[in-house]
């Protein structure tokens, strides 16, 4: 939950989509949910194991609860934050975009290619 | 310790002569009495018995003179080897026979003897003693010739870790022919079309399948039949008939498990003449990735809808191939990802004023921003690099694409930098990497700046060669004159002095000449 300029996870580990949270939710709101959330992982309840990001499903864990809970408690961290929480959670992840035409594909892999020399180990 | 044992061995040798004598005194006797009582026919017979004795003995004599001389001329012992013990997966009588395959491993005995014992560990399930023995062997190797790379990268592969082992013998092809026996080449080739038609890459199996000195009876099938399934001509020769498909089956190995290959290609229609590509229409319009209409009032949230999608399809482990970013995302689509974000700027400004203000956070909504700014500059380089798209194909009048072609050039230019410094202090510090190991370390090095005056073009190779030159030049200089790696560092040469002329660099051009015209 590093607030780095590189941090290639600030959307798909945002503490916003972490919590289930909008950006406009109140500290309140996040303290709640937090605590509602780690008890539903020490029960360990299926719903509460994954959550929605813009790149996907995501497994939520205790420690990235409690590190989206101290990120947002920074109001200097929470500013980044909101920003890349603009989006709101899809209902599935992104459709792959189309791919280009290509010429004849090849056959399917050949997995018997190692066995074929007579090789055990591949 | 020794004495002792010398005494105890010499005692028994002598035990053994006196049992011997003891043996040989009955047999003498009853020659003698056999000879005695059976009179000039025994000694007849005794006589064709030593004659038929004495022809099998020539015999076998010829048939080894015979043997040892097929073999410097056609090199029989090493496919008689790879075909029996080797195929049988015994590991050290492979390392010890290989010692007679000379004519196969002309300058590279021991490196023939570590690739046959790594062969025959393929071919059995991996016994880690069997695998420790055998690194011991390469690493006790001086040298790092040739041998000894392909070795370490089948045992890479035969520890299961497949994209190591890719990686080592792909350094194959970077190796002086002359130094390079062609036994070797051909065991690496055959390792690396296995893998790529495992992977589905056909492209890599055609080209490498063909491959003059490095082609055998199974890539070579591989190959024909992919060009037939695809519709193909392959390096060299035409689509192949029905009855050359049947030929290079009939001559490969593993014949089984590749007949339903053979069928699928008999069935596929041969192409004889390669179709002329069509005329290019107009470039059809590009549709819109993300609907404009979902974040209407939002190009923020457009912005990261459209980042998200391609995000989403970069590799999700460090060192795997970004084959569906590089066939989705083309300069087209880059383009339409930088205008969304600077349309989104002035906005996503406004907001964070408003939220700073709102939060009484100490930090200004400017400098955020420019954070942001820079993250989303760093990640359009990363999906470009991987996507395989040039500089060039950035809009510089749209300021997000100028910071994003700023980023990766930056980026391209510190990575061969950091390289090629990393060479220069090793060289200096005389610090000698393994055999695999230094090979390993050149390719990468020599990807990273392919991969830079790629996507860079010759602008970044203009900056980059005084450097690269300077620090490639002094390795290869340390690797021939210490080291006596003719085999590695030949090639460099080689390299430089193609790099010097596509620079036009006249010093360089003039130097690497002297350089590659040096033979042992």
């Amino acid at each position: 939950m590093s607030q780095k300029p590189d941090d290639s996870q600030a959307m798909a580990d945002n503490p916003f989509y972490v919590l289930g949270l909008r950006p406009d939710c109140s500290r309140v709101d996040v303290e709640r949910e937090g605590q509602k959330l780690l008890g539903m992982l020490g029960l360990r309840l299926k719903s509460a194991a994954t959550y929605m990001s813009p790149l996907g499903p995501r497994p939520r864990t205790e420690d990235k609860v409690r590190a989206a809970m101290a990120a947002l408690r920074d109001h200097e961290k929470r500013l980044a934050h909101e920003f890349w929480a603009s989006l709101p959670p899809p209902a599935a992840p992104p459709k792959p975009p189309p791919a280009p035409e290509t010429s004849g594909p090849g056959p399917a892999p050949f997995t018997g290619a190692f066995a074929a020399l007579g090789w055990r180990r591949s | 310790m020794s004495a002792p044992k010398d005494r105890v061995a010499g005692s028994r040798s002598r035990s053994r002569r006196r049992s011997g004598r003891r043996r040989l005194g009955p047999v003498l006797a009853l020659l003698a009495l056999a000879i005695v009582l059976g009179g000039p026919a025994f000694v007849t017979q005794l006589y064709a018995i030593g004659s038929v004795l004495g022809g099998l003995i020539l015999l076998v004599g010829l048939g080894g003179w015979l043997f040892a001389l097929l073999d410097l001329v056609g090199g029989l012992v090493w496919p008689v080897l790879r075909r029996t013990v080797i195929a049988a997966g015994l590991v050290r009588p492979s390392y010890y026979l290989t010692v007679l395959a000379r004519s196969a491993w002309e300058r590279e005995r021991e490196g023939g003897q570590v690739v046959a014992a790594a062969l025959a560990l393929l071919h059995r399930s991996h016994d880690p003693a069997l695998a420790t023995w055998l690194e011991g062997k390469i690493q006790a190797r001086a040298g790092s010739g040739l041998g000894s790379v392909v070795a370490t990268g089948l045992l890479a592969a035969s520890r299961g870790d497949r994209d190591g082992a890719r990686d080592i013998l792909l350094g194959v092809d970077t190796f002086d022919p002359d130094y390079a026996p062609r036994a070797a080449r051909r065991a690496a080739n055959d390792w690396l079309v296995a893998d790529a038609a495992a992977r589905g890459d056909w492209i890599t199996v055609m080209r490498r399948g063909v491959q003059p000195g490095q082609a055998t009876a199974y890539t070579a099938f591989l190959a024909r039949a992919a060009a037939r399934i695809r519709g193909e001509a392959l390096a060299g020769e035409p689509n192949p008939t029905d009855l050359g498909l049947w030929w290079s089956w009939l001559l490969a190995p593993g014949r089984k498990a590749m007949r339903p290959l053979l069928d699928q290609a008999r069935a596929a229609p041969r192409v004889l003449h390669q179709r002329k590509p069509p005329p290019p229409g107009p470039a059809p319009a590009t549709v819109p990735l993300v609907d404009p209409a979902d974040h209407a009032d939002d190009p923020v949230a457009h912005a990261q809808a459209l980042h998200a999608t391609w995000l989403a399809l970069r590799p999700k482990t460090a060192g795997q191939p970004a084959t569906e970013l590089e066939q989705r995302l083309s300069a087209t689509r880059m383009q339409e990802l930088c205008r969304a974000w600077e349309a989104a700027w002035p906005v996503a400004e406004r907001r964070m004023r408003q939220r700073a203000a709102a939060l009484t956070a100490q930090t200004r909504a400017e400098e955020a921003l420019a954070a942001i700014r820079r993250a989303v500059a760093v990640e359009l380089a990363g999906l470009a690099r991987a996507a395989k798209l040039p500089l060039d194909g950035f809009e510089v009048e749209v300021a997000t694409a100028a910071e994003a072609a700023s980023e990766l050039r930056a980026e391209l230019l510190t990575g061969v930098e950091a390289g090629s410094e990393e060479l220069r202090a090793r060289t200096a510090a005389d610090r000698r990497l393994p055999p695999a190991e230094e090979s390993r370390a050149w390719n990468q090095f020599r990807r990273g700046y392919e991969e830079a005056t790629l996507l860079g073009g010759l602008a970044l190779r203009y900056l980059m060669f005084p450097q690269v030159h300077r620090d490639v030049c002094g390795y290869a200089v340390w690797l021939w004159n210490d080291r006596k790696e003719y085999g590695l560092s030949g090639p460099m040469f080689q390299w430089l002095l193609r790099e010097a002329e596509a620079v036009g660099d006249i010093e360089a051009i003039e130097l690497q000449r002297k350089n590659v015209g040096a033979k042992k």
